[in-house]
Formats: C-alpha cells, sequence, structure tokens
C-alpha cells in the first residue's frame, strides 16, 4: 500500500471522528452553554424580583399573600428580549398567590428562588421558560454543526492531498528518472551497505561489467570481486570514509570477473547524506576500463620501443668513437663494429657496396672510368 | 356538715357564666381594616380618634395592599374592613362583598419639594410622560414616579386627555424608569428624590404629612372645594368593602367612619365624603 492511500485513510478516519465530534459536540456545548445562560439568565430574573417581593412581605408580613394585583404587575415584566415565561409566587404550601404566565409549550426550564420574610421561608418564586426556543436553535446549531464538520472534514481529508498528490506524483516521476537513470547507465552503479559491505541494489551494467546476475550480486559483497592485490588500499581508504576523513575517494582498480578474468574499473564511492547526516549505505559507480588499460599497455609497450629506437637514434647523433684506419665503431659495450653493421643496427639504415671514382682511380688505375662515360654516353 | 341545695350550685353556674359572658363583651375585639393604601393615613387618624372614643376598643390599620388585595383579603376573612379605590366587580360582590363610598379626594401631581415649578398644563404632562419634556426649567431631570399598569392611579392618568392613553403607554416603554408599587412608596420616593414627580392623593398628601409640592393642573389648584365645584374634575374615590359577616365592632367602625365626626375629619384631609351616607 502507497504511502498516501495509507495517510489517505488515516487522515480519513481522522478527519470522519474531527467531524463526528464537531457534529456531536458543537450542539452539546451550545445546548450546556444556552442552558447555562438561560438558568443564569432566569437565577438573576427570580433573584431580584424574589428581592422586590420579599421587600413587599416584610412590608406586610401578615397580609401578603393578598397583594395578587401588585405581584402580577411585578411578575409581569419580561426581559427586553420578549422571552415569554410563566412566573409564579407559590407559599410555603405550594399555594399559587399570584401569577403571570405567557403561553409556552414543554419542556420547561424552572428556576425558583425563596421568598422571605424577616429572613424565614415564607414562599417561592418560580419562573419557567420554554426549551423550545432552546430546542429550535440547538437545530440551527446541529446544522451549522454538520456544514461546519463537512467543510473541515474536506479541509482536512481533500485539500491537503491535492498537493500530496501532486508532491507524490512528481516524487513518482523524479523515481522513475531516477530508476532510468540507474538501471540504464552506461556505467555501473551500486549502492552498499556500510555496515555488511553487501550491495543494496545494483544496476545491470554492474553486473554486467563482472558477468554475475543481479541475483548473484546482491548475495555478495564488494570485497569479494576485488582483486586481492586491491583490496588492501580498498580497505584503508573504506576506513577513512567511515571516520569521516574523506567523503568519498576514486581508483583505478583490479576486480575478478565470474569467469576468473581480471577487469579494470574506474572506481568511486561516496558516502550517501541524507539531511546533513551520513548514512549507512554507500554509493559505488563504476567504468569498465580494461580495453582502455590494455591499449594503455600496448601503448606504453610501444612508447618503450619507440623511447629505445629514439636513444638508440640519439647515439647515433652523438659522438660516434671509430677508428681512424679501419673505420670500425666502438658500441657502449666497448666491443668494435663494423660501420656498416653499428649504422644499421642503429638506424635500419642499409648499405650498398660500391667503388667510388677516387677509389677506383686508387685502387683500380687499369680502369678507364673515362671510356665508361664515353660508351654510355 | 350541712349540704348545699342542688339549686344554688345551678345558680352559682349561671352566675359564673353571666360573670364570664359579661367579661367577654367587654373584651376589645381588634378591628382589621386594609386595602388601597393612599387612604391609610385618614383611617389611621380615624381609628386613632374611634379608640380614644371608644376605650377597648381596636383598630389594626394594615399596610398596603391595593384595592385587589384588600378586597381579597376581606373575602378571605383576613380582614374586617377592605378599602377600595374601585367600585367592586361582579366576581367580588358575588362572593358577599358591599362597598360604600367614603369620599372622594382630588388626584394630583406633586413634585419633590426642590423642584422650581407649581403647575402644569396638559402640554407639558403629555411631554413629561412621553419623554419630549426631561428637565424642570432649572435644568434638573425630570425624575417620572410611574405606578403599575393596573393601579387606578394610572387609569386616571390615561383618561385625563385623549393624548395621555399613548403617552402613559410611552412613558412605560422607556427603560429605567421608576416604578413605585405602593401609593407609600411613591409618595416617599418622589419626597426623597431630586427632580422627583408623580401622581397621588391629596389625602394621602395631607395625612400622611409628605414634604412635597402639590401643582396646579392647567392652572387650576386641586382642593375639595375644586371638587365640588367641578373646576378640578380629577379624584379618587374610597370605599369602605364589607361583607355580610361583618363584626359588631367593624359595624361600630364603619359606623364612626360615616358619622359627622369621621367626616370633619375626612373633610380636614381632602376628602369630599359622599353625600347619601350616614351623615
Amino acid at each position: 500500500m502507497s504511502n498516501v492511500i495509507r495517510t489517505k485513510r488515516i487522515a480519513k478516519w481522522f478527519a470522519g471522528a474531527i467531524s463526528l465530534v464537531m457534529i456531536i459536540l458543537i450542539p452539546l456545548f451550545f445546548v450546556a452553554l444556552e442552558s447555562k445562560y438561560i438558568k443564569g439568565n432566569l437565577d438573576s430574573e427570580a433573584l431580584i424580583n424574589s428581592r422586590i417581593i420579599s421587600r413587599l412581605i416584610n412590608a406586610n408580613p401578615e397580609m401578603w399573600k393578598f397583594e395578587i394585583m401588585r405581584f402580577e404587575e411585578i411578575l409581569s415584566h419580561r426581559p427586553t428580549n420578549g422571552e415569554k415565561e410563566i412566573r409564579r409566587i407559590l407559599d410555603n404550601n405550594n399555594k399559587l398567590i399570584a401569577e403571570s404566565a405567557d403561553e409556552i409549550s414543554p419542556p420547561f426550564i424552572k428556576i425558583s428562588h425563596d421568598l422571605k420574610e424577616s429572613g424565614v421561608t415564607v414562599g417561592k418564586i418560580e419562573i419557567y421558560r420554554s426549551w423550545s426556543s432552546v430546542l429550535w436553535n440547538t437545530l440551527y446549531v446541529s446544522i451549522f454543526g454538520m456544514l461546519l464538520a463537512a467543510m473541515t472534514f474536506v479541509a482536512i481529508r481533500v485539500l491537503p492531498f491535492r498537493a500530496l498528490i501532486r508532491a507524490e506524483g512528481e516524487l513518482k516521476e523524479s523515481e522513475e528518472k531516477f530508476r532510468a537513470l540507474f538501471e540504464q547507465a552506461s556505467i555501473g552503479v551500486a549502492e552498499v551497505d556500510t555496515k555488511t559491505e553487501r550491495f543494496i541494489r545494483v544496476n545491470q551494467k554492474y553486473c554486467d561489467i563482472f558477468g554475475y546476475s543481479i541475483e548473484e550480486m546482491m548475495a555478495m559483497t564488494h570485497l569479494q570481486i576485488t582483486h586481492p592485490d586491491d583490496l588492501p588500499l580498498d580497505l584503508d581508504k573504506l576506513q577513512e570514509i567511515e571516520k569521516g576523513e574523506i567523503r568519498d575517494y576514486s581508483r583505478e582498480k583490479r576486480h575478478i570477473r565470474k569467469d576468473g578474468s581480471i577487469v579494470w574499473v574506474n572506481l568511486t564511492i561516496s558516502s550517501i547524506f541524507e539531511k546533513g547526516v551520513r548514512s549507512d549505505r554507500r554509493i559505488a559507480v563504476i567504468k569498465d576500463i580494461t580495453e582502455r588499460k590494455h591499449v594503455e599497455e600496448e601503448r606504453n609497450q610501444l612508447i618503450v620501443k619507440l623511447q629505445q629506437a629514439l636513444d638508440e637514434v640519439r647515439t647515433l647523433s652523438g659522438l660516434l668513437p671509430i677508428c681512424s684506419y679501419c673505420k670500425n665503431v666502438r658500441d657502449d659495450q666497448g666491443y668494435w663494429n663494423e660501420i656498416e653493421a653499428y649504422i644499421y643496427k642503429h638506424s635500419g639504415a642499409e648499405f650498398t657496396h660500391g667503388i667510388c671514382p677516387e677509389c677506383v682511380k686508387k685502387h683500380f688505375p687499369m680502369v678507364d672510368l673515362d671510356c665508361d662515360k664515353k660508351t654510355r654516353g | 356538715m350541712k349540704r348545699k341545695n342542688p339549686l344554688s350550685w345551678i345558680f352559682i353556674i349561671v352566675l359564673l357564666f353571666g360573670l364570664l359572658g359579661i367579661a367577654g363583651t367587654g373584651c376589645a375585639e381588634t378591628v382589621k381594616i386594609g386595602g388601597t393604601g393612599f387612604p391609610l393615613g385618614v383611617v389611621k387618624i380615624l381609628a386613632a380618634t374611634f379608640e380614644k372614643q371608644f376605650p377597648g376598643e381596636e383598630i389594626k390599620v394594615f399596610p398596603s395592599l391595593g384595592s385587589s388585595g384588600g378586597i381579597k383579603a376581606l373575602l378571605a376573612g383576613a380582614l374586617d374592613l377592605g378599602l377600595s379605590a374601585r367600585q367592586l366587580k361582579e366576581g367580588e360582590t358575588g362572593r358577599g362583598a358591599s362597598a360604600m363610598e367614603i369620599g372622594r379626594t382630588p388626584f394630583v401631581f406633586f413634585v419633590n419639594n426642590g423642584v422650581n415649578k407649581n403647575g402644569l398644563t396638559f402640554q407639558e404632562l403629555e411631554s413629561i410622560y412621553g419623554g419630549q419634556l426631561q428637565e424642570w426649567p432649572d435644568g434638573t431631570r425630570i425624575r417620572l414616579v410611574l405606578r403599575p399598569k393596573g393601579e387606578t392611579d394610572t387609569e386616571i392618568i390615561r383618561g385625563m386627555t385623549p393624548a395621555m392613553d399613548q403617552q402613559v403607554d410611552l412613558s412605560f416603554g422607556r427603560e429605567g424608569m421608576n416604578l413605585a408599587i405602593t401609593d407609600q412608596d411613591n409618595a416617599a420616593v418622589i419626597e426623597n428624590t431630586v427632580g422627583g414627580m408623580g401622581g397621588g392623593t391629596l389625602a394621602q398628601i395631607l395625612s400622611e404629612k409628605r414634604q412635597v409640592k402639590v401643582l396646579s393642573l392647567n392652572g387650576v389648584t386641586p382642593s375639595v372645594e375644586g371638587l365640588v365645584d367641578g373646576s378640578y374634575p380629577w379624584s379618587k374615590s374610597i370605599f369602605l368593602v364589607t361583607t355580610s359577616k361583618i363584626s359588631p365592632a367593624a359595624e361600630k367602625f364603619k359606623d364612626f367612619i360615616f358619622s359627622e365626626t369621621g367626616g370633619a375629619i375626612l373633610k380636614s384631609y381632602g376628602i369630599m365624603v359622599s353625600t347619601g351616607s350616614l351623615r
């Protein structure tokens, strides 16, 4: 299950729970508040009225029960908001003394206050108000609460996920690009667990370089395929990375392929940092440089040869110890060589032998060189 | 030992009962009277005079109950005599109550002694109740004292001019107005409040010796004479309410009220005694 789906599910439940709480709690809170407000209101009214009435009672303690009209006048005053009420004065035997009653429908909220005469309770005032207005108001509040809950649900459940889904899409796209980059790269890329040195993830190229399948590679450590001669330096460098002395290193090294052949790679190992902290993973990037290595080797050999040849050419161009008589040349080892052989050896030039005219005259005086010229001419 | 004759025992017993009977007749029976508040001051003076004239008689005047309260208390047997500012209603007469008018007293507007005003016109009165006029000429706030809507006083004020009914309604619609439940509260509030003003009866002001200023209305000074000659028509009646179960002592006090002595007292406190009474 993707993170978004799980988060969506959690958010759905969370939003649902909050909405449900709002649907239940808002009307309940309203009823409690309204009830408290009305009771407080009624309590104040009852208290004020009880004080006014008690003053009349104290003024006429024996006959107060007959002051009905006055009591009714006092009771007839309603709150300025015009709330309908029933107000009653009762004596200690619960006998109705005076009443001012509007038509109100049950259920009722009732508040009662004692009426005192010289500190002794002689009756009580009762004020009733209908709950119906509260119930109606609660209904409106409930509807409002439901709308609010629905808006909250949408706000929690839907709106953030638009951004999340968009982000997830972008992330997925980014991951796909990365995966494609990883899988299709022309270089080998591997992710390695720093604790076990095992591969966590390798791309196909990485496997191809060493001749293993992905599954085989995943069961190995990178140390297992490292050429034993290159292993110590690797271990040193890895240790430096682990100690935090370096973040990465690159080197050319040898590995042993599955078929036992040696493969040269250019290796770069880097620590992976997450939120600025080094993770337990490293990334290894390798490039097969075996061919280049071979070419390099051949080139080097050629260079050596050329160098040698050049060295030899340089000898010819330097001072040649030559015998003044036989014209033999002494080599670096102190042997005397015929000049033809020496030059042939150090320059590759071959000699063809002939006799110059001067030598012909000198050594073969009988030969008429002019006659020969006349004949050819 | 000589035995007494049984007849002598009977004689002794009869004699004792006779003595007890005489003693019982001689015991003062308290007459309880109460009801509307404005005549209570006069009734207390009448009661004091009556008690002086008839030693042994005792009159107890209860604080203001209002006319309805007085009649209810009377019908419930809690009072012997009731005082009402209005005629009886059908329900009350049906339950055995009967009323006799003692007299009428001018219904007046009066103000706190500090108010520099001696009279009001109807226009001013309407403006005061309607809230358009809120200050006395010297700048003092007019502190109007209202009476309950069902009180006779309020009914009288409503009927003074055609516009007054609406103006009174406006006054009840204004927040923070003074409302006096009893006649005594009404008089006391006006007496003690700077700029205070309200309606009441001349009889109450005189009998309770209220330190207030009675205003003329439309140039006419309230007086019994004004009631008699009709120049001042606004008055409030006092009815004595009784039932058929009236006690002899109450009957006696009733007779005193309607006697010449009683009439003289009533007149001296601003009450025009009713004709057709015992006087």
